[in-house]
């Protein structure tokens, strides 16, 4: 059994944009991923990436007449989470339907679209400036989109005044899919996050580990956090993305090598990934869903 | 008198607008707008903080040249100042870092790099900030020396808020950058101030005296890097850009022999970007104007005019 399930890394970079050739396999656009399962669509995360889908999604509107319909779910509203939302093309229209969910307040919400589209750094006006309809709600326990069932888990970070999100989105078709896009690695955190992900099968986890100590990634998750968090909820894929800027194709290999090599025999089944951008519609256009029992 | 060797012009962001990664752009790069002007001097002097700045953030703290860092912003949108809070230096407590940029909407840019840390925003928290910093304000057509030695020039170009211009000489080498900029016609009137002075004195004598303005303070440059971000069949003007056609003709009327073309469109690839080169080339033969297309980590001597 197999749901029907897209699942594009849009941009897979933590604070930060790292354009360039060092990183053709893995991308340099900050985070955006979708899901999208022939009927909802739904991004997590609208960093620069999210500029691709924007770009497809209005070429397909001004071919077919059919107006843009999506939502968005935030992790975090730092600015690599958000920055990309003003540019988002559907955004500029008024027969498009954005809906933003977030496991934080809708003011956090509110204040962290004007900040990222602020006229004293940008060309756009705020919130108020976007012509699409935009409707922004809190998730404080599980809601049915679709045949998505999507719950929030929130949780205090020591570098944002508002609680992140970690979300949990499981499919009438089965898929059940972890999504760790900024959490603080702290015992206590890692702990609820495992307790929250429990029986998931998919596991979209940040590793944001730097190459040298610059501070950066302090409060986030790491390499090894994400495989311990794998491997806690005994998950069966683990994609790894929100990489440190820093962190080129070469060095990203490397620690997905010590991953591998670090994986107890009993757990050799988990299959670790790194999220790339240049896949554009795989790898799961299929996602595995764990037999019944 | 002593020959000085030139300055060289150095690019580590040509993207216009935020940058970009794709597969098809990584000839020309998709950092965002961020130049350098090396001029041999112990200090390193910057234009603009787009994410082209890691280019330099990773450079030792400890070595001179990279201790006292100049940086000129020419206006405050995401693509000129992202990556400014990450820069490595700021952490450094032995870095001397000046800032130069004009005011927008009255708030000192001082005020606004602090707003960038506001909110839990960035990953870095303010106190991680340990370098001297130094703001200083600038007001359109001010000039000023850096260390007594590079003199910098400013103007007020036609793109939103105050946007200005650079105009950098040291030694024999001169070159002026103008990264954002949209041409000044039927009342396409952009910067703060502006609608108000056509208001005061008419809107073909503002033209005029900004056209002649603009033409006057590049005058005597050898290099001009320019905002081609658009071409002349997708121009939006109000968008404060502008497009080959109109670089070339302001190097034809200022006398500049060498054009780059910069703040290349993000949604343009790399083989958009190489036409654009190749047909702007052919616009400017008669004029006898090199335009070459800005390329990330290309680096440029600066001959004088």
């Amino acid at each position: 059994m197999a749901a029907h399930i897209s699942l594009r890394f849009l941009g897979v970079r933590a604070f930060h944009s790292a354009p360039g050739p060092q990183n053709i396999t893995t991308g340099g656009n900050t985070g955006s991923i979708e899901l999208h399962d022939g009927s909802q669509r739904i991004f997590i995360n609208a960093g620069f990436g999210i500029n691709i889908a924007g770009d497809e999604l209005f070429a397909h509107y001004l071919k077919t007449k059919t107006p843009v319909n999506c939502t968005f779910l935030f992790s975090d509203f730092m600015f690599d989470s958000i920055l990309g939302l003003p540019f988002f093309t559907p955004i500029h229209f008024k027969s498009t339907e954005l809906d933003i969910l977030t496991g934080a307040r809708e003011i956090d919400a509110i204040d962290g679209i004007n900040d990222a589209a602020t006229n004293l750094f940008s060309p756009f006006t705020g919130l108020c400036g976007f012509r699409a309809e935009i409707s922004i709600r809190t998730l404080d326990s599980a809601m049915q989109l679709g045949q998505w069932t999507i719950r929030a888990l929130t949780l205090a970070h020591p570098l944002t005044p508002y609680p992140v999100t970690v979300w949990r989105m499981s499919h009438d078709s089965g898929a059940d899919i972890g999504i760790v896009m900024t959490c603080d690695n702290d015992s206590q955190s890692m702990g609820k996050v495992g307790d929250f992900l429990s029986g998931c099968h998919t596991l979209i986890c940040a590793a944001s580990t730097s190459p040298e100590q610059d501070g950066w990634d302090l409060h986030r998750t790491g390499f090894d956090d994400a495989l311990s968090l794998a491997l806690n909820i005994n998950a069966d894929e683990l994609y790894l993305t929100q990489f440190h800027p820093e962190m080129t194709d070469l060095l990203l290999q490397r620690q997905l090598t010590r991953l591998h090599e670090s994986l107890p025999a009993k757990n050799a089944s988990l299959r670790i990934h790194l999220a790339s951008e240049i896949e554009t519609i795989a790898p799961i256009c299929s996602i595995p869903v764990k037999k019944a029992g | 008198m002593k020959k000085t060797h030139p300055a060289i012009l150095k690019f580590h962001g040509v993207r216009g607008s935020r940058p970009i990664h794709h597969t098809e752009m990584t000839a020309y790069g998709g950092n965002s707008t961020c130049l350098e002007i090396d001029t041999g001097m112990d200090l390193t002097l910057v234009i603009d903080g787009g994410t082209g700045l890691q280019h330099l953030s990773g450079r030792s703290a400890d070595h001179p040249k990279h201790k006292k860092i100049h940086i000129l912003v020419t206006h405050t949108h995401w693509d000129h100042v992202l990556f400014l809070p990450f820069l490595k230096q700021l952490t450094h407590p032995h870095c001397d870092i000046h800032i130069h940029a004009p005011e927008v909407d009255g708030i000192p840019f001082s005020d606004l790099f602090e707003m960038l840390f506001a909110h839990g925003r960035l990953p870095i928290p303010r106190p991680a900030i340990k370098a001297k910093l130094t703001f200083h304000k600038l007001i359109p057509g001010q000039n000023f020396l850096i260390e007594g030695k590079i003199r910098i020039d400013t103007f007020q170009v036609n793109h939103q808020h105050t946007t200005l211009g650079y105009k950098i000489s040291h030694g024999e080498s001169s070159v002026a950058v103008i990264t954002d900029a949209s041409v000044i016609s039927n009342g396409n009137h952009l910067g703060k101030g502006m609608p108000e002075r056509a208001t005061e004195i008419g809107k073909e004598a503002f033209e005029k005296e900004y056209g002649d303005g603009l033409i006057a303070f590049l005058r005597g440059v050898h290099s001009l890097v320019f905002d081609t971000h658009f071409n002349a069949k997708n121009i939006k003007p109000d968008w404060g850009h502008a497009t080959p056609e109109i670089a070339i003709d302001i190097c034809a009327r200022a006398g500049i022999k060498r054009l780059f073309m910069f703040h290349h469109a993000p949604e343009d690839n790399d083989c958009k970007v190489a036409l654009k080169q190749m047909h702007a080339r052919s616009l400017a033969l008669k004029f006898g104007i090199e335009v070459i297309n800005a390329r990330e980590e290309d680096q440029w001597p600066l001959i004088s005019a």
